[in-house]
């Protein structure tokens, strides 16, 4: 056989080749095999971006809380040492009610009933509480600040007695 | 209900319009349409891995299914810029050969050495299709594999290489080889 030959037959060797058994039940169970899986998987990977926003507005909360504590304590030293220097009648918190608070939340941003897991909640509560009285002095008729702040301390008084029962 | 060959038209009257029809309807996740799909162009797709691997009746009926499950998820990416058929043939013998690329290529190389240098090249009656394909089935696997794509799917060496990793001068030298081989294996019987 020459080459010619030969390369003629393989030529002609492209033809259909159908396959001796039915494939397409294999094919039909397969594929929908796969698409179970695919749905398996995509339902999972619906959740993850819902857990990981939960996980990082948890942690940026708990982190902001945190830092939140030092430097309001810090700012208030520091807000205060200047005003008490300076004299500054325009000042919106007076030096002895800064003092007060800051004394407060590093009294009362110990844990409530010693948990640790309470402090970043007690700081927020007690820096509200402070800034709803500031308000209230500058505006003693405004009943919803009255409200806030019962609000406020009603919380505050709950997170106690928590704290109180959890340890 | 499964359908039967009968039930689809032959493969003379089969349009690149009807099968762009079906495409869509497969697409938009009809099974139906998709089934009709396979039993147009399952002989054709089979006829390309059956080659690649060798003539392995198995083997090929594993690579037409792999070939059609891909083809499937695939399906939202065909842009109907080229035949349905083509661009399924083309899957179909990417499968095959990734399948021949899978192999171990030490063990490959050493396979085509191995049977390159021992294994008897037994005279076939030269002429006859079937003696052809059993000269192609005995070549070694990655010999055939160039063989077929550049002998019987008229692909170019460039193409070939790319496709299976190799210099277009490997390509070259496996096709020179192959011939070689099948010419020994036919020529001494005629």
């Amino acid at each position: 056989m020459t080459d010619f030959e030969i390369h003629r037959r393989l030529r002609e060797m492209n033809t259909p080749h159908p396959p001796q058994n039915d494939l397409w039940s294999g094919i039909a169970a397969r594929i929908a095999a796969e698409e179970a899986l695919a749905h398996t998987t995509r339902r999972r990977r619906n959740w993850l971006p819902l857990a990981a926003a939960a996980a990082l507005l948890l942690a940026v909360v708990t982190g902001s809380v945190m830092l939140g504590t030092r430097s309001s304590e810090q700012n208030l030293a520091m807000q205060a040492g200047n005003s008490a220097a300076g004299g500054d009648d325009t000042a919106t918190i007076s030096a002895q009610k800064l003092r007060e608070f800051a004394r407060g939340t590093r009294n009362s941003s110990r844990a409530p009933g010693g948990d640790p897991r309470l402090v970043g909640a007690a700081v927020v509560l007690d820096a509200a509480h402070a800034e709803l009285e500031q308000a209230l002095e500058q505006r003693p008729d405004a009943v919803f600040l009255v409200s806030l702040l019962n609000r406020t301390n009603a919380r505050r008084m709950k997170l106690d007695h928590f704290g109180a029962n959890a340890g | 209900m499964p359908l039967t060959m009968s039930d689809v038209p032959r493969a003379e009257v089969v349009t690149e319009s009807a099968d762009n029809d079906l495409v869509r309807n497969a697409a938009g996740g009809d099974m139906r349409a998709f089934e009709i799909l396979y039993r147009r162009h399952a002989g054709r797709v089979h006829g390309a891995v059956w080659r690649l691997s060798g003539m392995n009746q198995a083997r090929a009926e594993e690579l037409t299914q792999e070939a059609f499950v891909r083809a499937w998820q695939k399906l939202g990416s065909f842009r109907f810029e080229s035949a349905f058929s083509t661009w399924l043939h083309r899957l179909a013998v990417n499968v095959a050969l990734m399948d021949l690329r899978s192999r171990d290529p030490e063990e490959t190389v050493e396979n085509d050495v191995l049977e390159a240098a021992f294994e008897p090249l037994t005279p076939f009656c030269a002429g006859e299709r079937a003696d052809l394909e059993q000269a192609v089935s005995k070549l070694p696997p990655r010999a055939r594999a160039v063989l077929v794509l550049h002998d019987v799917e008229g692909w170019k060496h460039e193409e070939i290489g790319r496709e299976l990793g190799m210099a277009v001068g490997s390509s070259k030298a496996q096709l020179h080889r192959a011939r070689g081989l099948l010419r020994k294996m036919l020529g001494e019987a005629a």
